[in-house]
Order: C-alpha cells, then sequence, then structure tokens
C-alpha cells in the first residue's frame, strides 16, 4: 500500500501549486504551433514543454547555419546544414518525454498562404519574426477559428509581443484576498450566532478568545442602537467606533481586540456588486443566453438575477475566513456558519443555472458543478478581456489618440517608440530588404522614411510625423539600424519567459493575462503593456 | 569571429569585451541557476564558476532544464556544467559539488571574482554569500522567484542596501504546549508528526526535539512540560519494540489513545477548548477496510483520507520506515532517517499521523498534497518566472561590467493587476547606517594562527592603541566567530587558546564589537594564517583596510554614484552623435521607468475594489 502521487504528480509538484490540477490537465491538453525556429521561439517552447504541454510543432524552411547555432541554446554544430525545424524539434523534445513534437519543414508563408487550415489542429499559436503582412492574414486566420495568437519580435536589446485571443473569460484570477466577512451587512444566521454571547458574563479567557468578527459585530449592534440603526460611516465615526472597541478591552493586550480594531476600516466600503463586475453582468452575452453561450456567461447571468431576487443586490459568499485569534470551537462553529451560508447561495446560483441551461435545451447538468463553485467563490474578481484583432490595430480601428498621447508624453522612457521602430524595421525589410545589406548611413535614413510612414498610416499627420521621426525617435533609429536585426540570446531568453507565461494563462484560464501588447526595453530594463 | 557577431554588434567592442574577461561566480545550479548559466554561456562569458551541495531530484525537471532523468541523484554543479559545455565548449567553467560555506571558499577565493551571482533558494546560504561578497568587495547580484513573482538586484558595499539591511521573515514557531498539547489548526498536527514524532522514531530522540517550537517554561506550564518529557521517555522505551509485528499497535496505543487520555485527564485544560477523543486501536483495525479511491483528477494525493484510511497508511507508513530504519542501522548504528518533504515513505507517515492528531482534536483532515505544502514549506516553482529573472539578471551584470553599477535597479517581476506592466523597478537604497552586517569594517588580518593565542590577539591587535597599529578597542568586547561565542568580559575560557586550535583558520572571520560604545557595528577581522617571517620587517601581524572608523557622509555615498561611469549610455549616445544629429535620448533612460513600489495609498479591499487608505485608515 502507498500513497505515492504518480511519476508526474511529482516530477510537477512545485507547479501543481501554483495552477492546480485543472490548469495543469488544460495545459496537457494543449497543442501549440510555433511558426519560426528562432531563438525566441526555442526559448518559449522550452518554457512550455518542460512543465508538460501536450504537444508542439516547428514550422520552418530555414537550414540552420553557424549564427543559428551560437545564438540557439539547443542547437550544436552537428546541426549545420540540417533542417531548422527537424533539428530544433530534436533537441527539445529531450527536455520532456511526456511532451510530443513535430516538425514540418513548409515555410509560414506557404501555409498561411497556401493552407491555412493547416492552424485548425492547434490550440494555440505563436509566430516569431513573422512579417507584419504575413501577420496580419494569420491573424485573420486564427480569429475565425478562434484560436488565441502571439506574435513575437527580437531585436537587439529590446522585444514585444502581442495578444489576440478574441473574448477571454476568467474566473479562477487567484485575487490576493478573497474572503468577505459581510461586515456591514450580517446575514440572519451570524447576527443569531453573535447574540449567543453574553459579553459581561464571560471570564477573561473566554473573552480574549472570542472571534474578532463577533466582536465587531456585538458591538456595531451596540452602536447601532445609539446611531439610529447605522453604521459608522465617515472617517471621524470609524474612528470613534475604535474608541468603543477600545473600551470593551479586558486588558491592554487582548489580540481579538485588536483583530477587530484591525478591520474596521472594511466598513469603508460597502457590500455589493464592484463595478467592473457589474459592468460584465450588463454585457449583452450576459442577457442575451443562447445555447451557444459559454459556461462563463450563462453562470454570470444565473450570478445576476441572484443578485436581483433573492441575493437581495449581494453576490454570493464565498464562504472563506481569515486565520483568527479564537478557540477551536468558536472558530469551527463560525467557520460552519458562513460556511452554510455559502453552500445555500451556491445552491440558488445553481438551480438558476440549471434553469438556464434547461431554458435553451441543454442539459440541466451540462456545466460542471466545480465551475459553478468556483465562479461563486470568486465571483466579484472574474474577468472579461475582449482583445482588439491585429486588423483593426492596423488597418479599421487604429488607436490613433492613445499612440499619439504616449508619444508625446513628457516621460522619455515610454516603450511604445520600440512598437513604432518594429513596424518601421518590419516596413524597411518589406521595402529595401535586409537591414545588413548597406552602411549604416543610409540604413539610418532609410529607417527614418520607413518610420514617418509608419507614423503617418496610424493616422498620425505628416508634419507631426516628420517631427516625431526626426527628434524623439531618433535615438531609437540609431539604435535598430545598429542592431542589424540581431538576435540578443539573453534577451531572447527573457522574452521567453515572459511570453510563455502568458500562454500559460491563457491555456489554463487562470490569472490574468496580458491585454494585448507588451514591450520590454533592455537599456532601462522595464515592460510596459498598451491596448493596440 | 561570426559566433559572436550578434553580441558585439548589440554590446559593442568594449562591453562585449570586459565580458569575455570577467571572472563570475554563479552560487546555486537550481531553478535560476540553470537559467543563468545557459544565459551567460551564450551572452560571451567565458570564465564561469558554480557551486551547489545539491544533488538532482525528479521534482526539479519541470524547469531546471540542463537536468534530465538519468542525471537524477547526481550533483547538481557537475550536470550543469557538462549539459552548458556542451553548447558552448569554448566556455572555461569550474564546478564545485560543494556547501559554499565551507573553508576553501574563503574571502581571498571571493576576490578572485569580479561578479557573484546568486541563485540560492534559503536565507542562510544567500547571508552567507551576502557577507562574504561586502567582505571582500565584490559586487553580488542576488534574485530569486515564487511562482510567478520574482526579483533580482545589485549589492555593493558602500553602495547599496546589503542583504541583511531589512530584516528578513523567520519561519514562525509555536508554543510547545499548543504542538504538544492544545492543537488548534491543521499545521500544529503537522509540525507535531514532522518535527517531533518523526524525530522521536527515526530520527536522533537524545537530541533535543526540534527549534521549530519554541521551549519556553512559565509556571503556567512547567507541569505540562514535566509530564511532556515524561511522555517522550515513554515512547523511548516503546522504540525498542522496533521491527516486532506489536510495534506499530504498541506506538498508535501510545500516542493517539494513552497520551490524549492523561491530556483528557487535565480538566483546567479543556474549560474553554474542545476537549480530544482518543482513537483506539482495536476499534479502527475493526472498521471496514477502506479502498483507497482514486480522486476524480487522478492525482490521489489530492483527496483528503477518511479515519480508515488515515489507520491503515499509518500502520504501513510505520512499518515501511522501521524496516528502512533498521536495516540503515545494520550499517551503521548511529544511522538515522531524516524527514524529507520529497521522500514518500516520510509523507505518508506525517500525513496520516498528523490527520489522525487532527481527527483526535477536532481539527479538520488535510490531503497529501496540502500536507506536503506545509510540512515541507513547498514554494511554487516554474521555468518561465525563472527565465525572465536570469534575463535580467545578466543585463544587472551589463550594466556592472559597464561601470553603471549605481544606476541598477532593484527589478520585480510582478503580476498583472493594478498596474500595467509586468516588471516594476525601484531605486536601490543605500546602506542601512546601523546594519550590523554591512556597516562593519572588514579588516584583513594577516597572523600566525598557530602561534597567537586569543589573549595575545587581544592585547597585540584589539584593544592596542591606534598608534600602535593596533584598532585601539576598550577591554570590554565582544568575538564571534559566526553563532559562536569566542570571548566576552564574562567568558575567558578560549584566552589561551591559540587561534588554530579554536578551528580560526584561513578565511574565517572575526566579529568583534566595542561593549564600551553605544551601538558599535564593530569590525570584522578576516583572517589569513602568516608567519612572521613573511609579514614586512618581521612584524607580528598585519592589517589591511579601514583600521579606524569612518564618519559616514550621506554626501559622500551620492557622490560617487555620479562620478560613475555611464558607458552603456555613452555608448548609445556616441552612436547617435556620430551621425551628427539631434542628442541621444537614452542617456536618461536609466533614470526612468521607476515605479515607486511603496503604494500605501490604495489597497485592495476585500471585494476587490482598489480603496483610498489613506483616507481612511491611521494605522
Amino acid at each position: 500500500m502507498t500513497a505515492i502521487p504518480d511519476l508526474k504528480a511529482q516530477k510537477y509538484d512545485r507547479q501543481l501549486r501554483l495552477w492546480a490540477a485543472s490548469g495543469q490537465a488544460a495545459l496537457e491538453n494543449a497543442n501549440v504551433c510555433l511558426l519560426n525556429a528562432t531563438t525566441t521561439g526555442t526559448e518559449i517552447l522550452k518554457n512550455l514543454i518542460l512543465p508538460g504541454i501536450g504537444s508542439f510543432s516547428i514550422a520552418d524552411n530555414a537550414i540552420v547555419n553557424q549564427k543559428d547555432v551560437s545564438s540557439n541554446f539547443f542547437l550544436d554544430t552537428s546541426c549545420i546544414g540540417k533542417s531548422k525545424s527537424l533539428a530544433t524539434v530534436e533537441y527539445l523534445r529531450e527536455l520532456n518525454e511526456d511532451v510530443k513534437g513535430h516538425h514540418d519543414e513548409r515555410s509560414p508563408e506557404y501555409l498561411i498562404v497556401e493552407e491555412p487550415s493547416f492552424f485548425d489542429q492547434f490550440t494555440m499559436v505563436i509566430a516569431t519574426s513573422l512579417s507584419d503582412t504575413l501577420a496580419l492574414k494569420l491573424a485573420n486566420i486564427c480569429e475565425a477559428t478562434k484560436t488565441p495568437l502571439f506574435l513575437v519580435k527580437c531585436i537587439g536589446f529590446t522585444g514585444m509581443f502581442r495578444i489576440q485571443a478574441g473574448e477571454n473569460t476568467i474566473i479562477e484570477t487567484h485575487p490576493e484576498n478573497s474572503s468577505d466577512l459581510r461586515l456591514d451587512m450580517p446575514f440572519p444566521t451570524l447576527l443569531d450566532y453573535v447574540k449567543e454571547f453574553d459579553f459581561d458574563k464571560m471570564d477573561s479567557s473566554e473573552h480574549g478568545h472570542v472571534p474578532f468578527v463577533v466582536v465587531l459585530q456585538h458591538y456595531l449592534q451596540v452602536w447601532k442602537s445609539k446611531h439610529d440603526g447605522k453604521l459608522p460611516s465617515s472617517y471621524s465615526e470609524r474612528n470613534e467606533f475604535k474608541e468603543l472597541l477600545k473600551k470593551g478591552m479586558r486588558s491592554y493586550d487582548e489580540e481579538n481586540f485588536e483583530e477587530a480594531i484591525s478591520h474596521v476600516w472594511r466598513l469603508a466600503s460597502t457590500s455589493g456588486v464592484p463595478s467592473e463586475l457589474q459592468s460584465i453582468l450588463n454585457d449583452p452575452s450576459c442577457e442575451n443566453i443562447t445555447k451557444d453561450s459559454s459556461n462563463f456567461w450563462i453562470i454570470a447571468r444565473a450570478i445576476r438575477d441572484f443578485v436581483q431576487n433573492e441575493g437581495s443586490g449581494l453576490l454570493p459568499l464565498p464562504g472563506k475566513l481569515p486565520d483568527m485569534k479564537a478557540d477551536t470551537k468558536g472558530y469551527v462553529r463560525l467557520q460552519q456558519i458562513y460556511r452554510q451560508k455559502a453552500i445555500e447561495d451556491y445552491e440558488a446560483i445553481n438551480a438558476r443555472v440549471q434553469g438556464l441551461l434547461t431554458s435553451v435545451e441543454l442539459l440541466s447538468d451540462a456545466i460542471d458543478s466545480r465551475e459553478i463553485e468556483e465562479f461563486c467563490k470568486f465571483a466579484s474578481h472574474v474577468k472579461v478581456i475582449r482583445y482588439r484583432t491585429l486588423e483593426q490595430e492596423y488597418l479599421t480601428e487604429p488607436n490613433t489618440t492613445a499612440i499619439c498621447q504616449w508619444l508625446e508624453e513628457s516621460d522619455p522612457q515610454n516603450n511604445i517608440v520600440h512598437y513604432v521602430m518594429f513596424r518601421a524595421a518590419d516596413l524597411f525589410v518589406k521595402e529595401y530588404g535586409s537591414l545588413k545589406d548597406r552602411d549604416e548611413e543610409e540604413t539610418v535614413k532609410l529607417l527614418e522614411d520607413c518610420t514617418t510612414n509608419v507614423l503617418t498610416s496610424v493616422g498620425i499627420p505628416n508634419n507631426k510625423a516628420v517631427a516625431l521621426t526626426t527628434d524623439r525617435l531618433k535615438p531609437c533609429i540609431i539604435n535598430f539600424a545598429r542592431y542589424n536585426g540581431a538576435e540578443l540570446p539573453n534577451i531572447a531568453s527573457l522574452m521567453g519567459g515572459l511570453v510563455a507565461q502568458e500562454v500559460i494563462k491563457i491555456i489554463t484560464r487562470q490569472y490574468i493575462p496580458v491585454n494585448n501588447t507588451c514591450i520590454y526595453d533592455g537599456m532601462s530594463a522595464t515592460t510596459a503593456t498598451y491596448v493596440l | 569571429m561570426s559566433r559572436e557577431s550578434n553580441n558585439i554588434a548589440v554590446l559593442g567592442q568594449t562591453l562585449h569585451q570586459r565580458v569575455a574577461s570577467s571572472r563570475v561566480l554563479m552560487v546555486g545550479a537550481g531553478g535560476i541557476g540553470c537559467e543563468l548559466l545557459k544565459n551567460l554561456v551564450l551572452s560571451g562569458f567565458k570564465n564561469i564558476e558554480v557551486v551547489d551541495l545539491d544533488t538532482i531530484d525528479l521534482s526539479n525537471l519541470n524547469r531546471q532544464f540542463l537536468f534530465q532523468k538519468q542525471h537524477i541523484k547526481k550533483s547538481k554543479a557537475h550536470v550543469a556544467k557538462e549539459s552548458a559545455l556542451k553548447f558552448n565548449p569554448a566556455a572555461n567553467i569550474t564546478s564545485h559539488h560543494a556547501n559554499i560555506k565551507d573553508k576553501e571558499f574563503s574571502v581571498e577565493w571571493f576576490k578572485g571574482f569580479d561578479l557573484v551571482l546568486n541563485a540560492l533558494d534559503n536565507l542562510d546560504a544567500r547571508r552567507h554569500v551576502n557577507m562574504m561578497c561586502l567582505a571582500a568587495d565584490v559586487p553580488l547580484i542576488e534574485s530569486g522567484t515564487t511562482g510567478y513573482l520574482g526579483q533580482a538586484y545589485v549589492i555593493k558595499k558602500d553602495v547599496t542596501e546589503c542583504f541583511d539591511c531589512t530584516p528578513k521573515v523567520t519561519p514562525t514557531t509555536y508554543p510547545v504546549c499548543t504542538i504538544r498539547s492544545t492543537p488548534s489548526a491543521p499545521i500544529h498536527c503537522i509540525v507535531w508528526a514532522k518535527s517531533y514524532l518523526f524525530n522521536q522514531l527515526f530520527g536522533n530522540s537524545e537530541e533535543e526535539e526540534e527549534e521549530a517550537y519554541q521551549k519556553e517554561t512559565s509556571d503556567e506550564n512547567a507541569q505540562e512540560i514535566e509530564a511532556l518529557a515524561r511522555e517522550t521517555e515513554e515512547l523511548r522505551k516503546i522504540k525498542e519494540a522496533m521491527g516486532s509485528d506489536e510495534y506499530g499497535k504498541a506506538v498508535f496505543d501510545k500516542i493517539f489513545t494513552g497520551d490524549i487520555q492523561r491530556l483528557l485527564s487535565m480538566e483546567d485544560m479543556w474549560k474553554n477548548r474542545t476537549p480530544p477523543t482518543p482513537l483506539y486501536y482495536d476499534e479502527l483495525a475493526a472498521t471496514m477496510q477502506a479502498q483507497m479511491t482514486s480522486d476524480v483528477n487522478g492525482l490521489k494525493d489530492q483527496h483528503t483520507w477518511n479515519v480508515r484510511e488515515c489507520f491503515d497508511m499509518f500502520v504501513d507508513s510505520l512499518t515501511r520506515l522501521s524496516t528502512r530504519l533498521l536495516d540503515a542501522k545494520k550499517d551503521n548504528p548511529t544511522n538515522i532517517l531524516v524527514f524529507d518533504k520529497d521522500d514518500n515513505d516520510a509523507m505518508d507517515f506525517v500525513t496520516a499521523a498528523s490527520n489522525l492528531r487532527s481527527t483526535i482534536f477536532k481539527i479538520e483532515r488535510k490531503s497529501r498534497f496540502d500536507v506536503k505544502s506545509m510540512a515541507g514549506n513547498i514554494i511554487p516553482a516554474i521555468a518561465t518566472t525563472n527565465a525572465v529573472i536570469a534575463g535580467i539578471v545578466v543585463m544587472q551584470a551589463y550594466k556592472i561590467l559597464n561601470g553603471q553599477l549605481s544606476q541598477t535597479k532593484r527589478t520585480y517581476l510582478k503580476q498583472v493587476t493594478r498596474r500595467p506592466g509586468l516588471l516594476v523597478l525601484e531605486a536601490n537604497s543605500e546602506p542601512q547606517a546601523d546594519c550590523a552586517v554591512c556597516r562593519t569594517r572588514n579588516i584583513g588580518l594577516k597572523i600566525d594562527i598557530h602561534h597567537t593565542t586569543l589573549q595575545s590577539l587581544l592585547n597585540n591587535v584589539v584593544t592596542a592603541s591606534t598608534e600602535t597599529g593596533g584598532l585601539g578597542m576598550s577591554e570590554e568586547v565582544t568575538i564571534l566567530e559566526g553563532d559562536r561565542l569566542l570571548y566576552d568580559i564574562e567568558f575567558d575560557d578560549n584566552a589561551e587558546k591559540t587561534l588554530d586550535a579554536l578551528a580560526l583558520e584561513d578565511g574565517k572571520i572575526l566579529n568583534i564589537k566595542d561593549d564600551e560604545v553605544d551601538d558599535d557595528t564593530g569590525v570584522n577581522l578576516v583572517l589569513q594564517h602568516a608567519t612572521s617571517v613573511t609579514l614586512k620587517n618581521g612584524a607580528s601581524f598585519e592589517l589591511s583596510g579601514p583600521t579606524r572608523p569612518a564618519i559616514m557622509e550621506p554626501e559622500s555615498l551620492g557622490k560617487r554614484k555620479r562620478e560613475e561611469g555611464d558607458e552603456m549610455a555613452n555608448h548609445a549616445k556616441r552612436a547617435a552623435l556620430g551621425n551628427g544629429s539631434v542628442p541621444a535620448a537614452s542617456t536618461s533612460q536609466a533614470d526612468n521607468g521607476v515605479i515607486d513600489l511603496d503604494d500605501d495609498e490604495t489597497a485592495i479591499d476585500e471585494d476587490g475594489r482598489t480603496v483610498k487608505v489613506w483616507v481612511l485608515e491611521d494605522d
């Protein structure tokens, strides 16, 4: 007999503590595609293969040369002359025997232009060093199949990634604090319990072991009886209330009273629906439930109906208590009271979910009860991100005002400048070929023209675009010309970490991913995120 | 050479050369270490030494990619070196499978490096390397990760805060009575199973129980402490039956029945507490045999066992561990078992025993997965965070080698929550004026350790006036070596012993504080053995370093920072100016992007709303 977890659970022990079995299962079911086996691309895959992604494919038609070997850890001199996708897959596969790896020697361009159905099989597509023209085509393919797409670029000391992932709904956002004590709106069973305590008749040991939640509720009732049934609402009233608690202490260091005093500030906020959640509950997707609605929206709708009816304006109680100074008996009892209320709320919502499912002719148990439970637990922290498409960013709705504003900000270190540079470098390659083929002076001159063109293409007036190019962006243009399009291994590794982390968040549907662009600047070692 | 043309193009020839000729020490070859070694090798670092005392475990493989299954149980340092060399055979890597605290790694040895990179996982080693780097005056880059969060920053004597300038959180300890008599939370039962019971049964029971709980004796609990000592003694007797068929039942009867009945008899103890209910071996054995159920996710250690499952597992794991211990003792009677969170038998035992105890005290039972987390202080760890932090460490290393140390920033990898951006930067703080570690003057002392007694060291070096070449301290001094007290005014047992007899050899550091001076940060004497023949003018000792206390002037620190070169920015600037046009913005780049982490004005309330705390709160 043994309870030894299987080898897999042992190998993944340290990460299971981060995203749990559900996250691991999502990861193991994922199939990821990488276009172009660049150093950055290889580093991203390494960081996905180690934690046990299901499978991956690399599409690249290049042949390994000396330069690849020197910057890519996963290639050695014996690979020179071999297919890059094959050589890279062979090395990467060694990192984790549980992961399947495939290679495709066709060019990313061929696959995007001639065989878009190739991408249907993947959970996620990651493209590195892809030209903007191809990226736009690929983005449209992925948007149509609702496949999340990462576009990654890495030149010199700078790197950026752009996520296009349609509508992303996250229940498990892993908030730092998810307990809700309902201090301002105690529910009836809690109040009944508080009434069982007769503070005057306790001995000092009993008095010092009353859980602080009970202490607070007891004194709040005292306060209300003297203030027309109102809670302490202003800063000064809360201070007055603290004095009331201090007077109730039997000794100067009663820990449970100290805990109660330290929680008084929470009375400043009221239990109710936070505004970000309210806008989710008001969303048309929440209003119009159909049989195609996702689980998230069906549960959200049930929550909304609950709030408007039996919840009396309140969300379901998460039911979790923080640690506190109390004797076991009192603590366990209090825990039961909160938990019982949480179960009742959950059951009401579960019934509503079943009703909604039946009303759109789905099976009433079509949604896993654990998902409903999780939603109830983290209701005030759930998140919806609707990613803008690359087509919107480049063609139909460029974020001109914001880009202009970021560029003009007095902060000289706004990483948005690199966004312009990446696009200018792309335009350069499209118009004039490789950055390496000319002398530096000529490269700078042509890159300046490209920069101005990029600025006007996002909607910035020509005279302003020229001014920005010759002033604000000039140092970056010079740096980009100097970089020669070179990928620095250390930056590639750092970007590989940042990108893979976001990929994992999206695959596991846990934690909040970046929306939608992140730009790293190695000179200042800063990252910045933008909605582009 | 085309092999490094990318690095040269981006870094510039000067910095590239400095990187190539630098000597770096990497302490730790674990999660961050694997990433870091790869980055160093690819970034053009040529002379690297790696120290790690650990061997490779299965649970490392989800992130420590230089290791594979066939390497399990082998030295991390050696395997990391071999794996990295495969990719850049031109690098000169030296690996040490050793503890960084070993005496071979002396201050002199540390001085041989341009840069030290910490990739450690524990406070003790971090403290030690911090101290050694301060003593050797070598810049140190400190780093760490937990889950999705990480950080990296530079430590340099007199320029930045050191690792010990701010107090570190130490592990929680519990009062002995809470653990042994009145547990009220799962953690109390887990500490009992791991620190008390496991050690008593399989460890060195003669030794005092582990430091995980305090042994404070007061009038109130004196009686109970005495009773507990008797209990321990009784358990030792039962241990003699280890290996026999009755052993499991005997242990069970003692700890889950007899001891609990004794506790119950202390009526006062249960006046305000829920009294425990003893468990009975025969009763449990008679209940229906349980099937080890498998969890829905197929991860059986994530489901919470029922009492019968705990019972079976307790008896079974006790037998497994006893057999192992008896076998080990056949080789050497002093052999013992040490608790290890990755030892499956030990985890089975601690989970079962702690859950049985929880049942007795009406505390919630925990799954094996959760117990492991609590018993092992497990920190979640993944490849991605380590990759990001290792990348940042190399960027910091570039800056240091480029003479821009004072411009480095403390860098944190954060979650996307309220703040846009993943990396958050904070300016380095100056050394804390009263830091006992970095404000202590480090003075090199060359002396003949075979012929110098502690007393003569005191007379000739410590209390001798500065005019005569001594330190000019009073006679009321305290001398420590690490935590070991060597001498103070009331303890002179060691006075006539020679330094080598006190194991004070090359590289050892003597901390000397003058008790006559208020808040004296004291001096550190870094020992180096030398006979008088080798010393200048046949002197009996030689001091080097700041023998007089310096007065700290904040301005001088600031000045030092301003004087440092700014070559990386200049490189970009020259490039920009070379084109005969506008000055580069990059000169000011390094000072920007700083976000003050002191975000006291806002906090997340329980409903996830951001509230302005400063309006509401005064404490």
